[in-house]
């Protein structure tokens, strides 16, 4: 009985915690380049349940499942559909793979979101100010209209400035969310792969792939789960209730 | 659990963001040298969730990883495209085809930066925009003259009795990083560092736009697209509040799970 109340509040924490990143996906329906998150739970292990009869040898009824639980969430990498801007500084990757950028203090940083601009000398930067990376360091355009064709290649008029690196990870490979729409691999020692397979699109970006209507469906799933645990809790409740008031009562 | 009503409002706030700057593009749909900007988003630093079991023996901590904690505006973007010309006829009013600002000294003294060409003669003979601020360095005409005028180079003459008398010459300023620019209100832009230092030169050259004499550079807003933004962020902002509702719900079913 005590058992079947674990199970039902695992169930409603489960919910809250894919709540959360639920409400994170829909807070993040219109970020640049922003991918969602998958979530799913899954059963604790599963563990043999004996009856308890007073004698020595308890007899094995079979194994039952204690908890749930959510299992940390995957990111969704497909594809952003392109938004199209028309300014020059804006690029959007087709294809699988990341931008490579660095930070101020010269951590490597990833990311799709391609709304980039220059600084005071006309580096190529993101919105927070971290450096794009071409396939021989930072980028350098000098003031004036700049072109950047599909398969990443600077130019500033006739000058060739650079290519802009484009970076990919082995299958697999799980990667964290920083905030700023930039990712890192979770695992410090994955090393990106230089890639290009992606083209480049100059005057677009890449819109969030969250699905609002597949979003809110799983935010009703989720509610109504939380709901249906919470009524087992009620109801196993009840009846301990009952166990400890009624049965146990000596006289009526 | 907490956390979901901010990250929700959080979603709710960058929507209500990207509204405030499709609306000001949209008043500024017939403002002169007007250019249209747009809020980029970003996500927020996510943080670490911790999932207790309770068990027979206490419960178990899990270290479930990150969770976002919603979004926020990261930049507004100009899109400096240049607006469409249109013939005025007006000889003070000019368009720059191309890149480049008109440099003007604020009433305060501040340098700022306009594509708002529409010039015109004060009280005291000298060369202001249409919002009192004088063009840069300063351009004076002497007393007497009349039907003053720009041409495509930038030279300002003056008819002084029978004979056209050149009164300066216009300059126009460009930016490494024209995005890193102020809006000051009334059509000027202010210089910033992250602009870079402004870059002077005549029009027509050291890729500085040429004028374009007696015509106005319209706004560059597109209206429909910015009514195609407003209805994103409005169905992106309804399902942050939907959200919100839902997360309230479940609170209201904890704490109903007791019945008094």
């Amino acid at each position: 009985m005590i058992r079947g109340l674990y199970s039902a509040v695992s169930g409603m924490l489960t919910a809250v915690r894919r709540m959360e990143v639920a409400t994170n996906d829909l807070a993040n329906a219109q970020t640049t380049g922003y991918k969602a998150e998958r979530t799913s739970s899954a059963t604790f292990a599963e563990q043999l349940v004996r009856r308890l009869d007073g004698s020595a040898n308890n007899r094995a009824l079979g194994t039952l499942a204690l908890s749930n639980a959510p299992e940390e969430p995957e990111l969704d990498m497909s594809q952003g559909s392109l938004q199209q801007t028309g300014r020059q500084l804006d690029v959007a990757l087709e294809g699988p793979g990341f931008l490579a950028i660095q930070t101020e203090d010269g951590a490597a940083r990833f990311t799709r979101d391609g709304s980039l601009t220059r600084d005071a000398l006309g580096y190529l930067t993101t919105s927070t100010g971290a450096l794009v990376l071409g396939e021989d360091g930072p980028l350098q355009v000098p003031p004036g209209p700049v072109a950047i064709n599909p398969d990443g290649t600077v130019m500033s008029g006739e000058t060739r400035i650079g290519r802009v690196l484009t970076v990919e990870f082995a299958p697999g490979t799980q990667l964290t969310k920083l905030g700023n729409n930039e990712l890192v691999p979770t695992d410090a020692n994955a090393s990106p792969i230089a890639s290009n397979t992606a083209a480049v699109r100059q005057g677009f970006v890449e819109a969030s792939n969250v699905d609002l209507t597949g979003t809110l469906t799983t935010v009703l799933e989720l509610q109504r789960a939380y709901e249906a645990n919470q009524r087992m809790i009620q109801y196993q409740d009840q009846i301990t209730g009952r166990a400890v008031n009624d049965i146990a009562q000596p006289t009526r | 659990m907490w956390s979901m009503f901010r990250v929700a409002t959080s979603g709710a706030h960058a929507q209500q963001r990207a509204l405030d700057v499709a609306a000001n593009n949209l008043a500024n749909a017939q403002t002169t040298g007007f250019k249209s900007q747009r809020a980029d988003l970003a996500d927020l630093p996510p943080a670490e969730a911790v999932f207790t079991v309770a068990g027979l023996q206490g419960g178990v901590d899990l270290d479930l990883g990150q969770v976002g904690q919603g979004a926020a505006l990261a930049a507004t973007r100009s899109d400096f495209a240049p607006g469409s010309a249109q013939q005025t006829g007006r000889p003070l009013d000019i368009s720059i085809a191309g890149d480049g600002f008109i440099p003007v000294l604020t009433a305060d003294g501040l340098a700022a930066y306009t594509r708002d060409g529409s010039l015109r003669i004060d009280g005291q003979g000298r060369l202001t925009t249409s919002s009192g601020a004088l063009v840069a360095p300063g351009f004076q005409l002497p007393p007497g003259a009349a039907d003053p005028t720009i041409d495509a180079a930038g030279r300002i003459t003056a008819r002084v009795g029978d004979t056209r008398q050149e009164i300066g010459a216009l300059q126009l300023v460009r930016f490494v990083n024209s995005d890193g620019l102020v809006p000051l209100g009334g059509n000027l832009l202010g210089a910033s560092l992250a602009a870079g230092d402004p870059i002077a030169g005549a029009p027509g050259t050291e890729g500085l736009g040429g004028l374009v004499p007696a015509s106005l550079e319209g706004s560059n807003v597109d209206t429909a697209n910015e009514l195609v933004r407003v209805l994103q962020a409005q169905r992106a902002y309804q399902a942050n509040l939907r959200a919100l509702h839902t997360i309230d719900e479940m609170m209201q079913e904890a704490n109903d799970m007791r019945r008094s």
